[in-house]
């Protein structure tokens, strides 16, 4: 007897920064969260984007966002559900943000429902949850079931690079994530720190000092060269309102370290950006071990 | 001392108090590790005192956390920096080395405190430690050798001076930058407002460009290419009016001076505003304007509604000004909150699309992007500024992506509150339609095209809930129409004159729809439905509802009044007289009584007759403007002056002054330049309706323009003079040529009778009817536009008031001779050959007069003294022809109402008044 060929269907969070065409091209379906300003609340990527976001923040104006409340995630699950036998959701990292915990009550609201829905904490963000979105996708495309997919996701997650250079530290400090000290010393010194995900968490892992242009040569050499490690297929430039010059400088620098067969530039998600800053962007890729 | 003591605390107070903070629990820090390596150094007294001093600062930060005041951490810092110097001053701390942490004090002081704070403690720490280590006080602590104690003071004053010098120098300089930025900014705002009144002075005379442009379009005896001139004159003009009131706005949101209104709206009546601009915008251009709307949007939204749709003309003109093939899609959506609903808007086109350096600047004000390219696209380049900036005020959003040659999105979310949940589109009885629609999607040049449209109909089927099907080939559709009954067909005009007789043959029991564009619509068998592009939500719900639709996007060129109002009396109150020339003329062709004033206190005087039917209201006037005038009206005594319609009439309606327009008692409003369409409208709705009539027949009004052309000399002489200025004169009737021509006609006839009179009186030294006399000379002189003679007359009249008769004496002749002169001046520009024959003798009328009572004699007279306070001519010719079939006993009326009617011919009302009077009591007598 042969055996039934299981469907799942993924879902991914705008926070992925994946643009939508590459998306919809691999039936994914993708859930908005929401940024809240003083006026009003606003679905990222469709109502508020990343530069609205920031020259809001520069105007003085706040800005909060959030993941979608569990009756968003039980619609979305229920509608997948129509197309698929099961569904897996590639969250954000539980550590910096509400989503699992907002999925995990939406599964609890569906009832039996529920068991076919699937909870992966990425313990990433952005385009380094963007790859474990993908090869989910790649994997769901090829018939794998959800224990397969789950389990060569949590085996892909600890590769993943996620890091980023912020231009200085004013929206870390805004975000609570340094103190005002630290924050005047980067500004006084021209330090612009590195974060990066680990175990979950947003953590600061160097600081670059000098102009930001050399700044980011120096982050860019420094995650690429020389590291034997790196898959070469695809890496993402994920940024938060970098000039087109800048971009041209980040593509060239990247290229000169590693020949990535794919380098994609995305633009960063509202919510991302609120938390890091405009000119921020990191080097996103996959290590082979 | 005070002031310093003042400063000191501001300075203090200014400080970051989270690097207060820090900067305490660092110093706690370092003395617990001092600590540490004490107890390693096994030295009891170090240990103990910098153990002391940790836990004092570690106390210190908690104290500072937990009350977060400036004083206590700021003292108590003070006194562990104080002890901590002690200390080493007398341990001499780790070999006499520790001291020199104190050259720490003043940088940190300095920068991370205030220049004068930290530099203040810094130096008092200074001075401590020299008054310490140059006296013979060091012989109490550790032994420090001499040099040490000779050079230890001097660095630290030296490090505290360099701090000191660096610190003052970047403070100057940003001082500097400060007064700069501030220059700067004044500068800005200096060009803001020289730019803001700059546009509204071109904005005054293009006013009437635009206007004069309407009146001539409006005149039936021109040719068509003098028509077509007019017509792009006054293209030109609103084009260039628009992006003066878009550097006005801008000026506005500047200065922060831009007011938001929220009203209640519906944003039905806003898509059908932007859909009659894009329309017009799009003209003949091969492009297809599809428009995609929620119908489940709330009926009642609360926010600036003349705002939102200037983004949304924004977006859509632009959209249109760069595509040349294709389409642009208006998709208008939105997401339920809590506060109401976020509204979205998302124009999608297919044109040139931006290049990813001009998306940088897109949003930059005074910027067109690739402005090679788009040398052909007019626009000062504001409007996306403004757009975005009028959205931050409103706390929305906008963005924008964009592929180059192959087109953009520009979208814009805005928060709006909701009044009235229902949705402001929705069918009957959904249950019972069962469409289709059949579009040839080869037709269309692009795909993109024939996607969005097969995207629209599928949405259609959803959010109408009705069975709605989406046919791409005529196969297909005769295919489905065998086998099943339509309620409604839908289709365009091509598909329907390929598939003529099959959709005529269906339309027995089928609603056939044809969906064609205005510019080249094709007659239509009775049985057919038409409507006419952008074929959208609205438009489906009125098929589907059996409604009469609501769009009525015609606008005709050729403007023809629709209607004509010759009862009807208009009071139109303006201070300027090009304002009022152009609003006369508009009025014209509706055949109305227009009467002009110049201020509000002279409307409200003209308003006690109560016979003027609607008032046009100008705002900024002089003494009294319209605001007021239309208070005080509404004040009157009176349901007349309650209801009495009251138009304003501004060039301000760019501000968004409709609230306080309607809250000062006004009832509505037209924008100047006045448009043929807001005038027809507001003429319709507040005239009373027995006053109007169909127009008289094509024929018949170019009668009446011939027969003017023919009375009216076709090139006036010049006889502007000192003694005659028509140009002043004109001024008097509202610029209208006619009403003057008409006035200086009068006086010129009645010249030689009035010369003579006042000779007469004169002569007989009857000083009181020279007097009043003189004073109608006086005025009537200013009217037709000679000022000198007026002048004159008035200090003749003064001269008479004060009995000065010698004067009158001096002066009488000339000011009789000057009356003849300007009278013939008069003639002369009138082109009156000759001067006027004498009048021939009135025949004795021989018809029997009626007897009247004195009493009823006494009614005319009040009826004609009302008329005359209204300057009301017609009413008192009519009451002077009453009266001249009447008698009083054996005094028969006629030769005493003719003297009121010659005053009120010379337009001396008041003369007329007091004559109404002096008959009234001889008639008593």
């Amino acid at each position: 007897m042969a055996l039934e060929k299981k469907k799942v269907g993924i879902l991914a969070e705008c926070v992925c920064d994946l643009p939508k065409s590459t998306l919809r091209s691999r039936g994914i379906d993708i859930l908005y969260f929401l940024v809240e300003t003083e006026s009003g609340v606003f679905t990222d990527t469709d109502e508020i984007t990343a530069e609205n976001v920031i020259s809001h923040m520069e105007k003085g104006g706040r800005t909060k966002s959030a993941p979608p409340p569990p009756e968003i995630y039980k619609k979305a699950f229920e509608k997948s559900l129509k197309r698929h036998d099961e569904v897996i959701l590639v969250a954000i990292s539980s550590h910096i943000s509400h989503s699992c915990e907002n999925a995990e009550k939406a599964i609890k609201l569906m009832g039996d429902d529920g068991k076919r829905v699937h909870i992966f904490d990425s313990e990433h963000l952005s385009t380094g949850l963007g790859f474990l979105v993908l090869r989910a996708a790649e994997l769901a495309a090829q018939g794998c079931d959800s224990a397969k997919i789950l389990s060569e996701l949590e085996a892909m997650k600890p590769r993943v690079s996620t890091t980023f250079i912020a231009k200085n530290a004013d929206y870390l400090y805004r975000n609570g994530l340094v103190s005002a000290f630290v924050k005047s010393v980067c500004s006084i010194l021209s330090i612009h720190p590195v974060l990066t995900m680990k175990n979950g968490d947003i953590r600061p892992k160097t600081v670059i000092l000098g102009s930001y242009e050399n700044a980011c040569r120096t982050y860019i050499k420094k995650e690429l060269k020389g590291k034997k490690n790196i898959d070469s297929r695809q890496a993402f430039v994920t940024h938060v309102g970098c000039s087109v010059k800048m971009l041209r400088i980040i593509k060239s620098e990247t290229k000169k370290y590693c020949g990535f067969n794919e380098l994609t530039v995305t633009d960063a998600s509202a919510t991302i950006s609120s938390n890091c800053g405009p000119d921020t962007f990191g080097i996103l890729f996959v290590r082979t071990d | 001392m005070l002031n310093i003591l003042k400063d000191l605390k501001k300075d203090a107070e200014n400080t970051d108090s989270r690097t207060i903070g820090v900067l305490t629990i660092t110093l706690g820090f370092i003395t617990l590790f001092m600590c540490i390596v004490n107890i390693a150094t096994k030295s009891a007294v170090m240990v103990a005192i910098t153990g002391v001093m940790s836990v004092w600062f570690i106390i210190n930060y908690l104290v500072y956390r937990k009350w977060k005041s400036f004083a206590v951490i700021s003292v108590a810092t003070l006194i562990a920096v104080g002890a901590m110097m002690l200390y080493f001053l007398v341990s001499g701390g780790k070999d006499g080395f520790s001291i020199v942490w104190l050259l720490l004090v003043p940088p940190i002081g300095i920068f991370f405190y205030k220049l004068l704070f930290g530099g203040g403690f810094s130096i008092l720490l200074g001075i401590f430690t020299a008054i310490y280590m140059w006296s013979p006080l060091h012989e109490l602590g550790y032994a420090y050798s001499d040099t040490y104690l000779l050079r230890f003071p001097m660095a630290y004053f030296f490090d505290t001076a360099v701090c000191i010098y660096i610190n003052y120098t970047l403070l100057r300089s940003r001082q500097k930058q400060a007064e700069l930025i501030d220059m700067a900014q004044q500068a800005n705002t200096t060009k803001g407002d020289f730019l803001a009144n700059m546009s509204h002075e071109i904005r005054t005379p293009l006013n009437s460009v635009v206007g004069m442009c309407e009146l001539i379009l409006r005149e039936n005896d021109i040719s068509d290419t003098v028509r077509d001139y007019c017509f792009n004159i006054q293209n030109s003009g609103r084009s260039l009016l628009s992006i003066i009131n878009d550097i006005l706005d801008f000026s506005k949101i500047e200065s922060g001076k831009m007011e938001l209104i929220n009203e209640e709206f519906n944003i039905a009546s806003t898509l059908n505003d932007v859909i009659n601009m894009a329309l017009t915008r799009k003209g003949d251009k091969p492009i297809e304007v599809i428009v995609k709307c929620d119908p489940d949007i709330p009926v009642g939204l609360v926010g600036d509604e003349l705002r939102i749709r200037q983004v949304m003309i924004n977006l859509v003109t632009n959209a249109i000004k760069f595509t040349s093939r294709g389409c642009v899609v208006i998709r208008v959506s939105q997401t339920k909150h809590d506060y109401g609903i976020n509204l979205s808007v998302a124009v999608t086109d297919t044109g040139i699309g931006i290049s990813p350096e001009g998306l940088e600047k897109l949003f930059n004000s005074f910027q067109q992007v690739n402005t090679k390219k788009n040398r052909s696209v007019e626009g000062a380049g504001l409007g996306l500024a403004i757009s975005r900036n009028l959205l931050t005020a409103m706390g929305g959003f906008i963005n924008v992506s964009s592929t180059e040659g192959e087109g953009s999105e520009f979208r814009f979310v805005v928060p709006l509150k909701v009044s009235d949940e229902k949705p402001f589109v929705s069918i009957r009885e959904p249950e019972k339609i069962h469409a289709a629609c059949y579009i040839d999607i080869t037709k269309f040049e692009m795909p993109r095209v024939s996607r969005e449209y097969t995207a629209l109909i599928s949405e259609l089927r959803t959010e109408l809930n009705t069975d709605f099907e989406m046919f791409d080939s005529f196969a297909a559709l005769n295919r489905a129409v065998s086998e099943k009954k339509y309620t409604h067909i839908f289709t365009g005009r091509e598909e329907y004159t390929s598939n003529r007789s099959f959709f005529d043959g269906l339309s027995d029991g089928t609603e056939i729809v044809i969906v064609q564009d205005r510019l080249n619509a094709i007659e239509l068998p009775p049985k057919m439905k038409c409507i006419y592009k952008p074929f959208y939500v609205m438009t489906a719900a009125s098929v589907f509802n059996n409604e009469k639709l609501l769009v009525n996007i015609n606008e005709r060129r050729n403007s023809a009044v629709r209607f004509v109002a010759p009862k009807a009396r208009v009071l139109i109150v303006d201070d300027n007289i090009i304002n009022l020339k152009v609003a006369v003329g508009l009025m014209r062709p509706y055949h109305m009584q227009v009467l002009t004033v110049d201020s509000g206190r002279a409307a409200i005087s003209m308003l006690r007759s109560k016979d003027i039917h609607i008032v046009f209201m100008d705002h900024m006037m002089p003494e009294m403007d319209g605001i007021e005038a239309t208070k005080e009206i509404r004040s009157m005594d009176g349901s007349y002056y309650k209801d009495l319609p009251i138009i304003a009439l501004t060039a301000n309606a760019v501000n968004g002054v409709r609230d306080m327009y309607i809250e000062a008692g006004l009832n509505d409003f037209i924008a100047k330049p006045i448009e043929l369409s807001a005038l027809d409208r507001v003429l319709k709705t507040w005239l009373p309706r027995e006053l109007i009539q169909a127009p008289s027949s094509r024929n018949e009004r170019r009668a009446a323009s011939d027969r003017r052309k023919q009375a009216k000399p076709n090139d006036k002489p010049s006889v502007r003079s000192e003694l005659l200025d028509p140009e002043t004169g004109l001024t008097y009737t509202g610029g209208d040529t006619d009403a003057y021509n008409e006035i200086l006609e009068v006086y010129v006839r009645k010249t030689p009778e009035k010369h003579e009179y006042i000779r007469k009186l004169f002569d007989e030294k009857s000083w009181k009817n020279y007097v009043i006399e003189v004073h109608a000379l006086k005025s009537s002189s200013l009217t037709v536009g000679s000022k000198p003679l007026s002048e004159l007359a008035k200090e003749l009249e003064l001269a008479g008031k004060a009995e000065n008769y010698s004067l009158i004496e001096e002066k009488n002749s000339a000011m009789l001779d000057m009356y003849l002169k300007v009278a013939e001046l008069g003639r002369k520009y009138l082109n009156i050959a000759a001067p006027p024959a004498e009048e021939a003798p009135e025949k004795p009328d021989t018809a029997p007069l009626t007897s009247i009572t004195a009493e009823k004699a006494g009614e005319l007279i009040e009826r004609i003294k009302a008329a005359c306070e209204g300057f009301d001519s017609d009413e008192v010719s009519k009451i002077c022809e009453e009266a001249s079939v009447y008698a009083v006993g054996d005094v028969a009326l006629k030769p005493l109402f003719d003297g009121i009617k010659a005053d009120v011919d010379d337009f001396e009302y008041d003369s007329a008044a007091e004559k109404a009077d002096a008959i009234f009591e001889k008639i008593k007598k």
